[in-house]
């Protein structure tokens, strides 16, 4: 067992350090590492971006660099929007504007789904001809929203969203899951002992639940999965074992631990609800260019 | 009871760890196929694009006939050469190709160097348009490459170690090391060191 734990971690090992770049985090549709965007470009570039996926389903991503870690920016590009999954799965529709000031490169990395419509030749058009030229002032937010409304110019015509969604039911539905189980914790500290148990029950459906609509993203999915469970646990005397409680409570702890399934909640840029990647592909499609 | 329970889940883990080495030789076989028919793709991609660089630098860029010329033999050869059904497993095939293609792109590489000296040309909104095109075909390819690279490396690995050496010269005799790239600066992800 421990020879195995020992290879794990080697395995570990080995693969962070193939996986070269570190990339910064995703905390919402503009990571500004850089610190080169004022609040109200990002507050603008957000809602605008929120908007083209609401329509379109396209994910645009912008992104400024403190540092490229010495690798070519077309480099770079395609492997962080690889590592985020920027655009939804299967449409492949992500394009990443990533700005390197300490290298004075910038880069449009689009999507295998969007390389027809935002070809490298139009990548490259709005690089020359809407960003550089701010960007050669010093004038960094313009360059970046002129850049980004002409990106989604070319894109808004592209994919239709694959289903409506209710926004804010969509954005709050984990939340719910979260405030039942916080809640029946509460709970179960001020009740007798009689009905502790039921509470446990609660607890772990309300992750079966939880873990139903993280899976199939769906609320009905989530509701159902949790009834049932519920019920089962209830007529199951053989969950009642601590075993199954243990884990539902250390994966509870887990949850918390590690900031929760929805990595990277964009409230900085009103993006409530938090923002995530749909685990659309690159290819290295797109253009950079220098200033 | 408990016994028979924890038996029975025995089983089903250990025939799921099982059953994923079984298939890792045909899952990762798949991948490396995948993977080098995008790196075709990619070479076909860029040929098709040369007929029209061509002719828009011809127009500026006359008596710059020999490279031109190169650039347009590589083209043919890099497009008459016959890959063999076994050019992943063929050693001498797999360096062909690669040398035919190197040679593409060196030749291309050249031209563009060539009309930087030309101010017309480098204005001309065609020659824009293709250039950015070519400059995005080079990094399709090269990206293209490593992720062949990197699917032909975990095949390898598993024909190479035990005990997944074992379960591949069982189940999979035909299985055979396939061939990679010669890896380039790009392709190893050397960061390239900056000291301003």
């Amino acid at each position: 067992m421990r020879l195995f734990k020992r290879l794990l971690l080697l395995f570990f090992v080995v693969t962070i350090s193939y996986s070269s770049p570190i990339f910064p985090k995703l905390t919402g549709r503009v990571v500004d590492n850089a610190g080169i965007l004022s609040s109200q470009t990002k507050r603008e570039l957000t809602s605008m971006l929120k908007n083209l996926e609401t329509n379109t389903s396209n994910q645009v991503v912008v992104v400024t660099l403190k540092s490229l870690q010495g690798y070519s920016i077309s480099d770079y590009g395609y492997q962080l929007g690889r590592h985020w999954g920027i655009g939804q799965k299967g449409k492949d529709n992500g394009v990443l504007l990533i700005v390197a000031p300490k290298e004075r490169k910038v880069r449009i990395e689009v999507g295998y789904g969007l390389e027809g419509t935002l070809s490298d030749a139009i990548s490259s058009l709005i690089i020359h001809n809407k960003i550089l030229p701010y960007f050669k002032k010093g004038d960094y937010d313009k360059g970046v929203l002129e850049g980004v409304k002409s990106i989604i110019g070319t894109i808004k015509d592209t994919f239709k969203p694959s289903k409506v969604k209710g926004n804010s039911s969509d954005d709050f539905a984990p939340l719910t899951f979260f405030v039942f189980i916080f809640a029946t914790v509460f709970l179960q500290n001020l009740f007798s002992k009689k009905y502790r148990k039921y509470f446990s029950k609660l607890i772990s459906s309300s992750f079966i639940g939880f873990f139903g609509f993280v899976l199939a993203n769906s609320l009905i999915v989530g509701i159902v999965a949790f009834i049932i469970s519920f019920l089962l646990f209830l007529y199951f005397k053989a969950f009642e074992s601590s075993a199954v409680l243990n884990s539902a409570y250390s994966t509870y702890d887990d949850g918390l631990g590690s900031g929760g399934f929805f990595g990277g909640n964009g409230f900085d840029g009103g993006d409530f609800g938090g923002f995530s990647g749909g685990g659309g592909g690159f290819g290295g499609g797109g253009a950079s260019g220098g200033w | 009871m408990r016994k028979i329970f924890n038996s029975i889940l025995l089983l089903i883990v250990a025939s799921i760890f099982s059953g994923c080495m079984v298939n890792n030789v045909p899952t990762y076989d798949e991948e490396v196929k995948a993977a080098w028919a995008q790196v075709q793709n990619q070479y076909k991609r860029r040929a098709d694009l040369i007929p029209n660089l061509i002719a828009t630098v011809k127009g500026y860029a006359k008596h710059e006939k020999d490279v031109l010329t190169e650039v347009t033999k590589a083209r043919s050869k890099a497009l008459s050469f016959k890959i063999p059904k076994d050019i992943l497993t063929n050693p001498e095939a797999f360096k062909k190709f690669q040398q035919v293609q190197g040679k593409l792109g060196s030749a291309l590489s050249k031209l563009l160097a060539i009309s930087e000296r030309y101010p017309d040309l480098k204005a001309n909104q065609n020659f824009l348009a293709l250039q950015s095109q070519l400059e995005g075909t080079e990094n399709r390819i090269s990206v293209a490459r490593r992720d062949y690279i990197n699917a032909v490396k975990k095949y390898n690995l598993e024909l190479r170690t035990i005990p997944n050496k074992w379960i591949a010269h069982l189940l999979y005799p035909e299985a055979k090391i396939k061939q990679t790239f010669t890896a380039t600066k790009e392709d190893m992800n050397v960061p390239k060191v900056n000291f301003n």
